[in-house]
């Protein structure tokens, strides 16, 4: 027995922050009605997804986003760091909340992060110059999450749950 | 070790739509354990499974030894269910 969630936390994705999945999140039970447990279809699409909404997304980016933004595209710190000419103890201070490098090297993990999926991801559609000229601001002491919001494109729900990159759609990103 | 018959069987679930379910006792030890779901789903994708466990009801259980990102070794125990995959556990 399936059903699909109007409202599911995923909080797997390595964020600090769950994003809420609007009827796509399925519950599965056996004959008897226990829970099994919940799948997301196109997980690797959400989490591009949830990449380009926050790397388009004005605040400053932590640590654990910059990590997360590297795991999705897929490269090791040291694999990152050479490829955005850094130097990878300072990559591997600011994954971990120690330093933050900011200005220049956050527009640099935003664009890289950003192209590739968008090369991986057609449906993506971003707007580079956008991100390119965009001017993020500090975040504030205390500040909330992001809350982000996704739900399938009702045109690719009925295609292969799990094809790459084809899918989620950011309904809110505040 | 490599399970070739167990990998073959984890492929064809998998190239015929299987869905990745997730237990609940399987998330919370993927985040206790600083691994997403994202890791273990990329390792699953690979469909290589390298041991197998046999419950006392019959039910068999697959080991998936795969990395993070970081090269940082995991392993994920699936299991076959109503033509999906279920996730009962990560260890790390």
């Amino acid at each position: 027995m399936r059903r699909v969630l109007p409202r599911y936390e995923e909080k797997g994705l390595g964020l600090p922050y769950p994003v809420v999945l609007i009827n796509a999140a399925v519950e599965h039970a056996d004959t008897a009605g226990n829970v099994l447990g919940v799948s997301v279809p196109n997980l690797e699409g959400l989490a591009a997804a949830v990449a380009v909404a926050r790397a388009f997304m004005p605040v400053e980016l932590t640590g654990s986003e910059v990590r997360y933004m590297r795991k999705v595209v897929g490269m090791s710190a040291k694999d990152f760091a050479e490829a955005l000419k850094l130097d990878p103890a300072s990559l591997s201070r600011w994954e971990n909340n120690k330093q933050t490098l900011g200005g220049w090297a956050e527009s640099q993990v935003r664009l890289a992060t950003v192209a590739i999926l968008a090369q991986r991801m057609p449906s993506l559609k971003p707007d580079m110059e956008k991100l390119f000229r965009m001017v993020p601001r500090k975040r504030e002491e205390g500040e909330a999450w992001p809350l982000f919001e996704l739900r399938l494109e009702p045109q690719r729900e009925a295609e292969a749950p799990r094809a790459t990159g084809e899918g989620w759609a950011a309904l809110q990103a505040a | 070790m490599f399970r070739p018959e167990e990998s073959a069987a984890l492929r064809a679930l998998l190239s015929s739509g299987a869905e990745i379910i997730w237990h609940p006792h399987a998330e919370t030890r993927a985040r206790e354990r600083g691994v997403s779901k994202l890791d273990v789903q990329r390792v699953i994708d690979r469909g290589r499974v390298t041991g197998l466990d046999m419950q006392a009801n019959g039910e068999e259980r697959w080991r998936l030894a795969g990395t993070d990102g970081d090269n940082v070794d995991f392993i994920v125990v699936v299991t076959p269910k109503d033509d999906n995959v279920l996730v009962v556990t990560v260890i790390k």
